[in-house]
């Protein structure tokens, strides 16, 4: 195993033959789906699916013949390739979701002019979950891929486990988003908030997710530093986590095996309080603990400066860990849920003010000595105001979850505001200040392109983000009164 | 009906304030790709061969404190 340094070490080549292999296979399902559709939307989605893993196989055919000028599996090198596109991706399907909201918010602002009703996948019914997923899953997700394939080589000193099955995670995912964005526009959904993507979309995810935490446990296995940082520990709750509410969540029967349609195992409150579940620890693990992992690494790299507490950044891992997956319930105040599993996901959501606050000090507290940063670098201001965003947004929400304030912030755009000061402000600024510091270290530059542009970007999308927040609390008190 | 003519002013709001935040995006995108080409303030960093986090551990496995 071991050899001098300078010469080459050849990692893991059969898991070519192996990802080349399992996409063969799913490229054959794909054939005779689309074969025996029984419908038109079905019959497009395996098109879809043969064309982009089509793409991926015969890219993977040209790797491996040694085509591409690079020796894939060099282990006395960290795999930087996969993060640079996980960087590009993120950014890509950033400015896609962020237009689609945008879209769609005039589409509200003004109903009459932007309804096409020739043009059905233009509707807003479409375009929301399209909206929602491609920020969420699409720019958040990637954000996530590309920094915990970064963060854990780093902090584990050892290039990523399984060779390609590494990119199988990273082309897998992004043919998700693709499967579940179009099927959006053709109207194929299972009606689920955040969980809308159809069966075999969600199996092709689960194949895809389980593969990602093999690739990140086998990295933790080889690891060449004895000690896990707390980073890595955010990351694979977020995976874990993920996998067990996708599953969960999507237990559903296909009508056909060759139909996009299929039906939901649970029913009536039981569907309902699985799906709240499930919808609010996406919120827990998909875009708190994914990014605080982020948080612990970014910015202590970022300003040079240890973690502020590292006992505080275990405490409020476990707690936070134990705490958010029971506060469900408060999205179904004053439903058919029984009355004592309401007051038990409010009193969860009101005690995980303090872990979410945890979370916070440690990472404001980590820049004790290196406050002038704040003035000096745009980057690390972004990446603090996400974090006082995180703080405001883990105030509200145990405040929203009280039952007497959801009386009157239920159903109104208090709901939409809050969940965008959480998005834009800590989930949005955060990945952004990521991706600022990434890309100089990923293509070895001094800096940044152009430091006042960052000064540009923070100070136009601050002010976005608090005309957003003040309107949707103006219109949602309001309408929360009338 | 009312409630929604009631929103109306704060739903133009609230598209200005997406409007600038894409805006932000679209900023920081361009700064990206400007930055991997190497321009503006983007120089090449000199490799440092003294640092030694640069590439993984070569050490093969977990040795016990020396």
């Amino acid at each position: 195993m071991t050899q001098l340094d300078g010469t080459i070490q050849r990692g893991n080549n059969t898991s070519i033959i192996a990802v080349g292999a399992l996409t063969g296979l799913f490229l054959l399902f794909a054939l005779l789906m689309g074969s025996f559709a029984k419908d038109a939307g079905m019959e497009f989605q395996a098109l879809t699916f043969m064309g982009l893993a089509g793409a991926f196989l015969v890219g993977t055919a040209l790797w491996a013949g040694g085509l591409v000028d690079r020796d894939p599996f060099d282990e006395s090198e960290y795999e930087n390739t996969l993060v640079k596109f996980g960087v590009a991706a993120s950014m890509f399907w950033g400015i896609a979701g962020l237009l689609v909201g945008v879209i769609i918010a005039l589409q509200l602002t003004w109903p009459a002019v932007f309804y096409f009703p020739e043009l059905g996948w233009t509707n807003f019914g479409r375009l929301r979950p399209l909206h929602t997923s491609a920020v969420i899953f699409a720019f958040g997700g990637n954000v996530l891929l590309a920094t915990s394939f970064y963060v854990v080589q780093r902090t584990c000193r050892t290039r990523l486990a399984g060779g390609m099955w590494a990119w199988f995670v990273f082309w897998g995912y992004q043919i998700f988003i693709v499967l579940a964005a179009t099927g959006y526009l053709m109207g194929i959904t299972q009606s689920k908030e955040y969980a809308e993507p159809e069966w075999y979309v969600d199996l092709w995810l689960t194949l895809v997710w389980v593969v990602y935490l093999l690739v990140f446990l086998g990295t933790l296995w080889k690891r060449k530093e004895p000690h896990i940082y707390v980073a890595n520990w955010f990351y694979l709750s977020f995976i874990v986590t993920i996998a067990m509410l996708h599953i969960v969540n999507n237990l559903s029967i296909p009508v056909s095996l060759t139909g996009s349609k299929s039906v939901q195992v649970f029913a009536g409150v039981q569907d309902a309080m699985t799906q709240w579940w499930y919808g609010h620890n996406a919120v827990g693990f998909f875009l708190t603990t994914g990014f605080l992992a982020i948080m612990y690494y970014f910015i202590p790299k970022r300003v040079n400066r240890p973690v502020y507490s590292y006992r505080l950044s275990i405490v409020h891992f476990w707690s936070l860990i134990f705490i958010y997956i029971w506060a469900g319930p408060h999205h179904l105040h004053y439903t058919a849920l029984p009355q004592w599993a309401q007051t038990l996901g409010m009193t969860f959501s009101i005690m995980l003010w303090m872990p979410s606050w945890g979370g916070m000090i440690n990472g404001v507290m980590t820049l004790s000595g290196a406050w002038d940063k704040l003035r000096t670098d745009p980057v690390v201001r972004m990446m603090v105001v996400s974090l006082a965003f995180y703080g405001m947004a883990t105030f509200e929400g145990p405040l929203m979850s009280v039952r007497a304030v959801n009386s009157l912030s239920h159903y109104t755009e208090w709901g939409i505001g809050h969940v965008h000061s959480g998005a834009l402000g800590w989930v949005g600024y955060i990945s952004f200040g990521a991706l600022y510091c990434l890309v100089p270290w990923l293509y070895k530059k001094k800096g940044l392109f152009s430091k006042s542009l960052v000064e540009w970007h923070f100070w136009i999308s601050t002010i976005g983000i608090i005309f957003y927040m003040i309107s949707m609390w103006f219109a949602g008190i309001m309408e929360g009164l009338m | 009906m009312e409630t929604v003519e009631a929103k109306h002013i704060s739903y133009i709001i609230r598209m200005v304030g997406g409007l600038l935040y894409f805006a932000g995006a679209a900023i920081m995108s361009y700064n990206l790709i400007r930055t991997a080409l190497g321009h503006g303030e983007a120089e090449d960093l000199e490799p440092n061969a003294n640092d030694t986090y640069a590439n993984p551990e070569p050490r093969a496995a977990l040795a016990p404190a020396e």
